[in-house]
């Protein structure tokens, strides 16, 4: 009797600690990332529903994948031009992003609530590399993670030319908006 | 008055020529999204061998289909809630984790609404590469 109930304490033991170890690593497969261009002629928008990130709650590391060509677009013109002239995704396919989130102390991943987060890294996009800091708001929930977050990025920054014709249809500064729900990363 | 009829044809002219290039660019603007449902797809495969081409050379194989119609048929293995809005569904191949993800056209969501994990679906989608999964957007849902 005595050993049966060792071994069922050990049992527990082995289920809560696997849990807790596969509890690490949350990912998405299907997030949602999006940019929003505001010019004098034409606002442009466009959605891509099948952005790759995952997020290691152990140390705040987050990486965030995405193809270009899954971006839509209403008008097809606007995505030709969009993968053809400015992002050159036949040269550049992905986007990525590898940072942190800084204040990941200050998150309790294993407790549901909501948690303003603080992401720092280094963002590739259209071949070109460089450090970028936003803010987001993160909601945990039923062992998920919601994450969201707003940032500008300007295009020249990122070697983007947009030819002076249609300068008054392109922003300069565009609008990113990515929303993540995460789930726990099992294999 | 010869002068005078030159004048007039050079003008008729030049307002064809601005109103063809002006409709043309409005054609342009326009120009509707490449119309899956009723284009052939360049081949069909199963998913299984989509992500067999895809892991033995991504570069070969986006050179193949990247903004292709391929058609692929599988298993579903996940079916999954979009963020914004819209279902992803995943068909399984050899690879425990690497699926081929699959978003639909808006026209598609009531009759991809009642599949389920374990379904034998087949469809067809533009490729647009690889991250974990091979991704293929604007589905269609074929009968089977």
């Amino acid at each position: 009797m005595k050993s049966l109930k060792t071994f069922f304490f050990f049992l527990i033991i082995c289920v809560v600690f696997t849990g807790a170890q596969a509890q690490d690593k949350f990912f998405t497969r299907n997030g949602h990332a999006s940019f929003f261009s505001k010019a004098p002629l034409e606002n442009i928008e466009a959605h891509n529903e099948q952005v790759l990130s995952i997020i290691n709650t152990k140390n705040g590391e987050i990486v965030i994948n995405m193809l270009m060509k899954s971006f839509e677009f209403e008008k097809s013109l606007m995505q030709e031009h969009f993968n053809e002239n400015y992002v050159e995704s036949h040269k550049y396919p992905k986007a990525t992003f590898k940072g942190k989130i800084t204040n990941f102390k200050e998150i309790n991943f294993a407790k549901d609530g909501q948690y303003s987060a603080q992401v720092s890294g280094k963002m590739t996009i259209h071949g070109v590399t460089r450090p970028i800091s936003a803010q987001g708001n993160i909601e945990v929930k039923d062992q998920k993670i919601n994450a969201q977050s707003k940032f500008i990025i300007a295009l020249k920054d990122y070697g983007i030319q947009v030819p002076k014709i249609v300068a008054q249809n392109v922003a300069e500064n565009i609008d990113i908006k990515v929303d993540f729900n995460y789930v726990p990363y099992k294999k | 008055m010869n002068l005078k009829k030159i004048i007039w044809i050079l003008g008729l002219v030049v307002l064809i020529v601005s109103m063809a290039g002006l409709s043309y660019g409005i054609y342009l603007y326009n120009k509707p999204h490449v119309d899956v449902a009723n284009q052939k797809a360049i081949q069909q495969l199963a998913a299984t061998d989509l992500m067999q081409i895809y892991t033995d050379n991504e570069e070969e194989a986006n050179a193949n289909y990247l903004d292709q119609i391929i058609q692929v048929e599988g298993t579903v293995r996940e079916v999954l809630a979009n963020a914004a809005e819209g279902t992803a569904i995943l068909l399984a191949t050899q690879d425990d984790f690497g699926s081929v993800s699959c978003t639909f056209m808006p026209n598609q969501l009531a009759s991809i609404k009642d599949i389920k994990v374990g379904d034998q679906i087949k469809l067809k989608g533009l490729c647009t590469g690889m991250l974990m999964d091979v991704v293929l957007v604007r589905c269609v849902l074929l009968k089977n």
